[in-house]
């Protein structure tokens, strides 16, 4: 793989910027750059052992029941996933709550199994898991950056910004909408400014 | 079982804690497919009636099987399963036996197998009861899980037919389309932030 | 162990739900079903609804049911529908393709504005606000309401404000027919290669304030087609393609260039050397193209002939055929033969 794919595997051409697939759940729990950070780790290494395992499996698995298949595999590494945090970590268990058991059904991971990985290499799933998975960090750390910054005005946990009044509607649900409508406005504009200069 | 309490579990699921607007759960299927509104209104039907039977199979499936066996760890693995192996049936029943109301709603019924809403259900529907903080109990579950497919179905219709008039309206490029969506889906939850604190048999603030 | 019981919780919950997605799957996909994927593999599969069924599917399984011709796919054209007797086994004689045309060229340059439309860019929308920006209360608006009903991107708005098909890319569908409020758009047979582009029931002097190539129904293509293939009707001519006519010369006359010719270079005409200089051909051409001396081989002016072929037939010795850039040759026989 080489350094441009790379480059656009995690920004060009991923999912999660271009239809912005499986970042709903995440959007909650981005109020603070800590929890976003916990989440999209949990994403990326249930996205990656899903890709291998079902890169590996990939020529058993029967073509009519392979969309079951796939989601009960990532629901076993989610299930691995939520028990893991519930056992190191019982301050981000509480703190991510529901949202760790529902990686089982995250749209983004269904659709790198179902379009990537049960067509291709154990390796080169890997490889796109890690790539996407970078995608989506970036996506949400982001947002995160966006919601904490002005909703708390601190950064990962410190507080940055004098005051007392920070607004307090981006730590809501509101909050992770309109962040992330502005990340993808942000990566629209960028994408349209490089599309000119080739141009 | 006492009305009061299911009355107000289903208040809170519809307004107060709105499965896409206050959870953020369910966004998925807007990012995708632009849907118009009866479409929107057979997919939040398809899906109330799949969470309600979704829940209550949840909540017998945990309280009778899971808890005695000790096994709440099979809790995500199992609803995962059932939930998917139910939809998939029920589409292909419906299919069978009334094409007309699987032209409607059935179609839907893949999207729903993997849908996070169905999940969220079922797993809210093994935790406490946020009115009475509870065990929930089968009644509860059931309630709730109509509850929250009737404030999905109620988001879904609000954001679709936002959407529909955000075709025509002269953006700025880079936000149309996706952003255009999520700033109307932000505005729709501050306007439902409204309701926090509501408890519908105190009173607003009570 | 307190793992086994789960395990087998887990396995025979795993076998019922396997077991009964099996078996259901296995009812409900019959052997039809088998013809209906071919067929809709068949398909273009853009739902655009021509056939009269709302999706493709709908389509196929009607098709193989009997209920469906197996022409009834426009889009598709003869490449489905014989794909479609292939997989059925069945015969068919396939329609005469056909393609959209937008019957007006009045556009920025050409046609005068009443006012400025600032609003929804949408045709319907623009008539609902008072009956659309420009003076001609037929014309084309130019706002892309059938540019969004497209599904095969055939058509386009031009820079100077009207509608143009794309003739390669249209597939007959129907639907930018539908979208236009004006009904501007038509489907014709694609063998007619020349069409009216106005569509205004307006006459005289009144059409050239507010259009330079609308219709003034100045009725002087009726008079120049000798077949008698137009007639006017109510200010707008009407062309009768069953006869047989090119209506090269009416386009030609037309003194506001209210036709379009698809046809991007006409063939011209050629005077072999068994020509007697009988001079018969002189007189039937409308463009003066033919010149020569009585008894020496005439010749005809490249310049001049736009391809009517209204000589051809008025030789007696058969001595005059056409010759063209698409490869079109048509002798005196009227044999059409391709280059």
């Amino acid at each position: 793989m080489t350094a441009g794919e790379f480059g656009r595997g995690i920004f060009a051409q991923n999912p999660v910027f271009r239809v912005a697939l499986g970042v709903c759940p995440a959007l909650a729990v981005t109020a603070t750059m800590a929890d976003a950070l916990v989440m999209s780790g949990l994403v990326m290494a249930v996205l990656a052992a899903s890709n291998l395992a079902v890169s590996i499996t990939r020529n058993l698995i029967a073509q009519r029941v392979r969309i079951p298949c796939q989601i009960l595999i990532i629901t076993a590494f989610a299930s691995m996933a939520n028990m893991l945090l519930l056992n190191r970590s019982p301050h981000f268990s509480a703190a991510l709550g529901i949202y760790v058991p529902l990686i089982a059904v995250n749209c983004l991971i269904l659709n790198r199994a179902d379009a990537f990985a049960a067509k291709n290499k154990p390796i080169a799933s890997l490889l796109d898991a890690i790539v996407v998975g970078i995608g989506f960090t970036v996506a949400l750390l982001a947002c995160s950056m966006i919601r904490e910054l002005f909703g708390n005005f601190s950064l990962m946990g410190q507080k940055v910004i004098p005051g007392h009044q920070p607004f307090l509607a981006l730590t809501t649900a509101c909050g992770a909408f309109f962040s992330l409508a502005f990340v993808l406005g942000l990566y629209n504009y960028f994408m349209a400014q490089k599309g000119k200069e080739k141009a | 079982m006492n009305a009061g309490p299911l009355l107000e579990l289903s208040v809170a699921s519809i307004l107060v804690n709105n499965i896409v607007l206050s959870r953020c759960i369910g966004v998925c299927p807007l990012c995708g497919a632009a849907y118009k509104l009866p479409g929107a209104l057979g997919m939040g039907l398809s899906a109330t009636v799949v969470m309600a039977i979704a829940s209550a199979l949840a909540w017998i499936i945990d309280h009778g099987i899971l808890l005695p066996l000790r096994a709440e760890y099979l809790q995500i693995f199992v609803f995962v399963m059932v939930i998917v192996s139910l939809t998939l049936i029920a589409e292909m029943a419906l299919q069978k036996l009334s094409p007309a109301l699987h032209e409607r709603t059935g179609v839907y019924l893949p999207m729903l197998a993997s849908n996070c809403v169905v999940i969220a259900a079922a797993l809210m529907a093994v935790q406490a009861n946020p009115i009475t903080n509870r065990p929930m109990t089968l009644v509860s579950a059931f309630v709730n899980g109509c509850a929250t497919g009737v404030g999905y179905t109620l988001a879904l219709v609000l954001m679709v037919a936002i959407r529909e008039r955000l075709e025509y309206a002269e953006l700025p490029r880079p936000l149309r389309g996706l952003p255009a969506a999520f700033l109307s889906a932000g505005l729709l939850s501050l306007a439902f932030l409204g309701f926090s604190g509501f408890h519908i048999l105190k009173g607003i603030g009570g | 162990m307190a793992i086994t019981l789960p395990l087998l919780f887990l396995g025979i919950l795993g076998l019922i739900f396997g077991a009964a997605l099996g078996a259901l799957s296995r009812t409900s996909y019959a052997h039809a079903d088998a013809n209906i994927k071919k067929i809709i593999l068949a398909l273009p599969n853009v739902d655009c609804g021509a056939c009269g069924y709302a999706t493709c599917a709908d389509f196929a399984r009607a098709v193989a049911e009997g209920k469906a011709e197996a022409t009834g796919c426009i889009p598709g054209g003869a490449k489905s529908a014989h794909e479609i007797a292939d997989i059925l086994g069945i015969a068919i004689t396939p329609l005469d393709p056909v393609m959209a045309v937008v019957h007006c060229k009045g556009g920025d340059k050409e046609a005068a504005h009443r006012c400025v439309y600032d609003g929804i860019k949408d045709c319907h929308a623009a008539i609902l606000a008072g009956n659309g920006h420009k003076t001609c209360a037929d014309s084309c608006l130019g706002l892309e309401s059938c540019v969004t009903a497209c599904p095969f991107d055939a058509i386009h708005v031009s820079g100077n404000g009207v509608a143009v098909v794309d003739p390669d890319a249209c597939t007959g569908c129907g639907l930018c027919v539908r979208a236009c409020p004006r009904s501007v758009i038509d489907l014709i047979p694609r063998v007619h290669k020349i069409y009216l582009s106005c569509v205004n029931h307006d006459r005289g002097t009144r059409v050239k304030k507010y259009c330079a190539v609308g219709c003034t129904a100045c009725t002087l293509c009726v008079k120049a087609t000798p077949s008698g293939a137009i007639t006017m009707g109510n200010n707008l001519p009407v062309l009768d393609y069953s006869l047989g006519e090119n209506f090269v010369v009416a386009a030609h006359t037309c003194p506001s260039n209210c036709f379009v010719d698809l046809v991007k270079f006409r063939p011209k005409v050629n005077i072999d050397a068994n020509c007697t200089g009988c001079g018969d051909c002189v007189p039937s051409c409308p463009t003066d193209a033919i010149a020569g001396e009585k008894g020496r081989r005439h010749v005809v002016n490249k310049e001049k002939c736009i391809g009517c072929g209204l000589c051809l037939n008025t030789c007696p010795v058969h001595a005059i055929a056409m010759w063209g850039g698409l490869g079109y040759v048509e002798d005196s026989r009227r044999r059409v033969m391709r280059v």
